[in-house]
């Protein structure tokens, strides 16, 4: 079947080929093409690295205090191609990090968080939260030494916080102190509830460009 | 302002830089694979290492707790001061576009970046001591 006679298939039920075409027409400003205008996706596309090396890492990882070093000790020198995607998740996560914060600073300097984008901007900065939560969870899990002594830090500091800080540690981390509970959120964290906000916020973030354009070169 | 079409302008740039991106990712995920220390002993803090885009904030705390021995609570809310700060941003900044205001922003992104960097030297270079109040 060719792929016209798909789209035909489609078209007569859905009527999907006007959108189609008024996608592919549409113009983009030409400077929208050049390196600076490219870093939200990068980071986008280092997202869906994330996702897809995720999924396989989940098949392995054990987020229990007891199993977790272990597993990832599985993953990097026993299983299949075990180090190569723990790799790329890891590098990839580094990417988007760096793409995110150059892609913020790119937006700042170019004073486009301004009217009519205030919103865009808004939900930017959430974006830029939940990466570095997503960054600093993942990090977590690894469960060595260095990773231990610093997410001690990020648990205990912000419990320290007055009218609600050691509630709210307890009610994401399950406690204040470091504990294999501890762990087993983070990972919820890190699999469960950040991947669902971040997509929504990345959808609205993306439909809100959409809508608005790209803005003059810098 | 110099109009292109997405299709198939944009389009084939994307993909260019995607797998561009993704061949990098491949080639330094084989050469160099994630990091993984000794097993993490619970209870036992031996060795502080954040990553490096906590580090300036953990060199903030440091310098705030550990050196000048300020409030801890304080310490972390004025990080969450500046986030807030920064979502507030569009709100505060709503005048006019002018010259001067492109030199400000140029102005304090050098002045945040460069703070950024001496934070987080400051937090890998402080060892334990700098972070023994912070740590049960």
């Amino acid at each position: 079947m060719s792929l016209a006679r798909i789209v035909d298939w489609l078209d007569e039920r859905l009527g999907i080929r006007r959108d189609i075409e008024r996608a592919l027409r549409r113009t983009v400003p030409a400077h929208a093409l050049g390196a600076p205008y490219c870093l939200g996706g990068i980071a986008f596309l280092a997202f869906v690295v994330e996702v897809l090396t995720g999924i396989a890492l989940a098949r392995y990882y054990q987020p229990n205090a007891a199993m977790a070093y272990e597993s990832v000790r599985l993953i990097s020198y026993q299983v299949p191609l075990g180090s190569l995607v723990r790799g790329l998740h890891y590098w990839a996560g580094n990417v988007m990090i760096a793409a995110v914060l150059l892609h913020m600073l790119r937006v700042y300097l170019a004073g486009a968080y301004r009217r009519p984008r205030e919103l865009n901007w808004v939900v930017g900065v959430l974006l830029l939260l939940a990466t570095l939560t997503f960054g600093f969870s993942g990090y977590a899990l690894r469960w060595d030494a260095a990773t231990y002594g610093a997410t001690s830090i990020v648990v205990l500091a912000p419990a320290s916080l007055p009218l609600g800080g050691e509630w709210l540690m307890r009610v994401f981390l399950g406690d204040v102190v470091i504990t294999g509970e501890t762990l087993t959120r983070l990972y919820f964290l890190h699999v469960f509830l950040l991947p669902a906000v971040a997509t929504l916020l990345m959808l609205l973030h993306f439909l809100i460009v959409r809508r608005q354009g790209i803005t003059g070169g810098m | 302002m110099r109009e292109v079409p997405f299709f198939p302008h944009q389009v084939v740039r994307e993909l260019a830089l995607s797998s561009l991106l993704l061949g990098l990712l491949l080639i330094l995920a084989s050469l160099v694979p994630a990091p993984l220390g000794a097993e993490a002993q619970p209870g036992e803090v031996s060795v502080v290492s954040p990553p490096w885009y906590l580090a300036p904030l953990f060199g903030f705390l440091a310098l705030w707790h550990g050196v000048a021995g300020g409030n801890l609570s304080l310490g972390v809310a004025i990080p969450l001061l500046v986030v807030l700060l920064m979502l507030l941003l569009p709100f505060i900044d709503r005048g006019e576009e002018t010259p001067r205001g492109r030199m400000l922003r140029r102005a304090t992104a050098a002045g945040f970046v460069l703070l950024m960097v001496l934070l987080a030297w400051f937090a890998y270079s402080t060892g334990l001591a700098g972070y023994a109040g912070l740590l049960p």
